[in-house]
């Protein structure tokens, strides 16, 4: 395969506050090939927004710093760049797009100033010529009448149609990679599937790499080729979309799959997991999921388990696929893991 | 689960227009937002009927008029056959031991000056049903109910996560043996394995204490889950009432199956038709005229914007506003393909 066009590596990402040193991103490692869209999963705390804003190096320092780690893009490490050569890069190379699309927008510039700002600074084109692509940007995002909208507010805009404008903005200097937050979480499912679909047509035409981050389960299964779970922090498990749901390895998954409902599935009752997430103040050694895991051994507690290899292009944190792990272990385990997968069932 | 047992509450012709006025000293009334418009169902007792629907389309507004939280403009609300719009002041309060409401966000919900004690506890003083030891000894027992500690009645709001949170809202709602509780997307502002705690709390304690849910919220895999019918909003009226497993297989709105379709659907190797509606839903202070969905719906007719559908059972509980009824003769194409597993 050739080489990654985004390369993330050991990245870790602290927060020092009163309390204690939040560990919000605690050693994220993966690769983003061109073309490829990538999913990160996780709950609120996981560290996902986290790890964008590294990427961007958007952190507020203080009381954020990135400790350690590499983010290595087309080769070169963004965490050594200057902040002016890092201010080419920002926007222009690696766009981001936004969860809140109301309140990402500057309200009191017109949607027109606001694309050609990024098209003037980074394609150094003139005021003119900024503002025909940032036309053409909201055509090519379907906006109506994009020719005259480009002159009006954000507050004229739904919520929908401001994701739109969001997306022409972070796409309008032809990145090659997009960081899409959460990018329909705030929408209705109807605007929500409008958004997925304008999203896989414009990566199809402009190639563009993504990086999807997200809480839904069902938004990765439609969007994305590869997929990193992320719990308190830290990647628990890498694999391909297609082995995440039919082969899932990592308890933390299981269990998230379970506390989905699913639409067309009967099902009496939801499995959850038990418990709460751990606070990244205080995490305990071992497995940050070991005190809510069905499946805890004693070395969970212990050692922070390192990545396993449990199959083709497929890693999970966990001891369960050691040898630390009997047979007994590892027979509960594989049975739990195929009760979870999407070919269980229904 | 009731399917044919006696009906709790019944909602007939409800309306609620919020005003738009104009000028500042003289406000005029320009318009209305017809936050709902005309809407009627009824909820069996013991059943759980969810009331889905995208935002603004006036399902919160039904929610909070039933329990006069806000006071209705048109219709009537039965509940065990008393209209709940023609109560008085003190009648109310008496009625509002028998209707709870679990809030959206369960980090506004709770008062974060008082202890989590006072909050379950203030309920069971102001409809005089418990006070000193006796008010205590029964917050221990409601927060166990809802699978927290009794010791945590002496914490504040701010010391729980948002999951512990709305089961302190949930020990509040039921503190007073309510009947019917108005589940106001209870489980929308949580993590997913949050989540599948919270609606299996709910479950457990339907099933315990036989309560009535109106259970409200937009996640349709949700309201599948723990609903026995559902009832599709979309711009103040109801599109579509049916019991789950028919309105999922056999839907027949083009607004129901636009919405089943736009799911997106944890499983790869799904490949479904997407109907992937045009436009954004229009502002309920203009609806379009006729059907309100004539102007995203892909079958609509000419006549779709003339004539305002009715409202009216297609045979056996499956309500319906729709005369065109596109998928009369052939399963809709959501339902059928997404059971069809295929190949990437």
């Amino acid at each position: 395969m050739a080489d990654p066009l985004l390369s993330v590596r050991n990245l870790k990402t602290y927060f020092y506050t009163d309390e204690g040193v939040v560990r919000a991103v605690d050693g994220l490692s993966y690769d983003l090939h061109r073309g490829e869209t990538l999913g990160i999963v996780g709950e609120s705390g996981s560290g996902k927004s986290v790890h964008a804003l590294s990427v961007m190096r958007l952190i507020p320092t203080p009381p954020g710093k990135i400790v350690d780690g590499q983010i290595l893009f087309e080769g070169r490490d963004l965490l050594k760049l200057s902040d002016e050569q890092m201010r080419r890069i920002r926007g222009n190379r690696i766009a981001m797009v936004f969860q809140e699309p109301m309140t990402s927008l500057n309200p009191v510039l017109t949607i027109g100033e606001q694309i050609a700002e990024a098209i003037i600074l980074h394609q150094h084109l003139d005021k003119r010529a900024a503002w025909t692509r940032a036309a053409e940007m909201l055509e090519r995002v379907k906006i109506p009448l994009a020719r005259q909208r480009v002159k009006d507010y954000p507050h004229q805009f739904s919520g929908g149609m401001r994701q739109r404008v969001m997306i022409a903005m972070a796409l309008s200097c032809n990145p090659s990679v997009l960081i899409a937050d959460e990018p329909t979480t705030a929408l209705d499912v109807t605007i929500q599937a409008q958004i997925i679909e304008l999203m896989r047509e414009l990566q199809r035409d402009f190639g563009t790499s993504i990086i999807m981050i997200t809480h839904n389960l069902g938004v990765v299964a439609e969007m994305c080729d590869n997929v990193v779970v992320m719990y308190a922090g830290r990647p628990i498990e890498t694999t391909t979309i297609k082995r995440i749901f039919q082969e899932p390895k990592h308890p933390y998954t299981w269990g998230l799959l379970h506390s989905v409902p699913k639409l067309y599935e009967r099902r009496e009752r939801l499995i959850p997991i038990e418990g709460q997430p751990p606070s990244l103040i205080d995490l305990p050694p071992g497995c940050s999921f070991a005190p809510r895991c069905p499946f805890a051994m004693e070395i969970c507690v212990q050692a922070d388990p390192p990545d396993f290899p449990v199959g083709p292009t497929h890693t999970a944190k966990c001891y369960l696929y050691s040898d630390k792990a009997t047979e007994k272990e590892k027979k509960a385990a594989a049975a739990a893991g195929l009760a979870a997968s999407s070919l269980s069932g229904s | 689960m009731a399917t044919n047992g006696e009906i709790l509450l019944e909602v007939r012709d409800l309306r609620k227009y919020y005003p738009v006025t104009k000028g500042f000293i003289f406000q005029r009334q320009v318009g209305a937002v017809k936050a709902v418009d005309d809407i009627s169902f009824f909820i069996r007792k013991g059943e759980t009927l969810g009331l889905v629907g995208e935002s603004g389309c006036g399902k919160t507004t039904t929610g909070r008029v039933i329990l006069r939280l806000q006071e209705p403009t048109a219709g009537q609300a039965l509940f065990e056959g008393r209209d709940i719009f023609k109560l008085g002041k003190e009648e109310l309060r008496r009625l509002r031991r028998d209707m709870q409401i679990i809030f959206q966000d369960p980090y506004s919900s709770l008062n974060p000056r008082m202890t989590v004690g006072d909050i379950i506890g203030e309920p069971l003083e102001i409809h005089r049903l418990a006070r000193g030891k006796e008010k205590v000894r029964r917050v221990q027992e409601l927060l166990e109910v809802v699978g927290l500690s009794p010791y945590h009645a002496n914490r504040y709001p701010h010391e729980f996560s948002g999951g512990q949170r709305q089961r302190i809202g949930i020990a509040r709602a039921l503190a007073v043996n309510p009947k019917l509780i108005i589940a106001d997307e209870p489980v929308s502002a949580l993590d997913v394995s949050i989540q599948a705690q919270v609606l299996n709390l709910l479950e457990e304690l339907q099933k315990e204490f036989g309560l009535t849910y109106l259970f409200i919220a937009h996640d349709l895999s949700v309201v599948k889950h723990i609903s026995d019918r559902i009832a599709v909003m979309y711009l103040g009226k109801i599109v579509e009432l049916a019991e789950t497993e028919e309105l999922f297989s056999n839907p027949q709105h083009p607004y129901t199956e636009a919405l089943l379709s736009a799911v997106p659907i944890p499983n790869p190797e799904l490949r479904r038709e997407r109907i992937i509606l045009p436009g954004d839903v229009p502002s309920p202070i203009n609806p379009p005229s006729g059907c309100r969905f004539h102007t995203r719906c892909l079958y609509a007719q000419p006549s779709c914007k003339v004539n305002e559908p009715p409202f009216a059972d297609i045979g056996g509980g499956h309500y319906l506003a729709c005369p065109v009824q596109p998928f009369k003769h052939q399963r809709s194409k959501a339902a059928v393909l997404s059971k069809q597993p295929a190949k990437r």
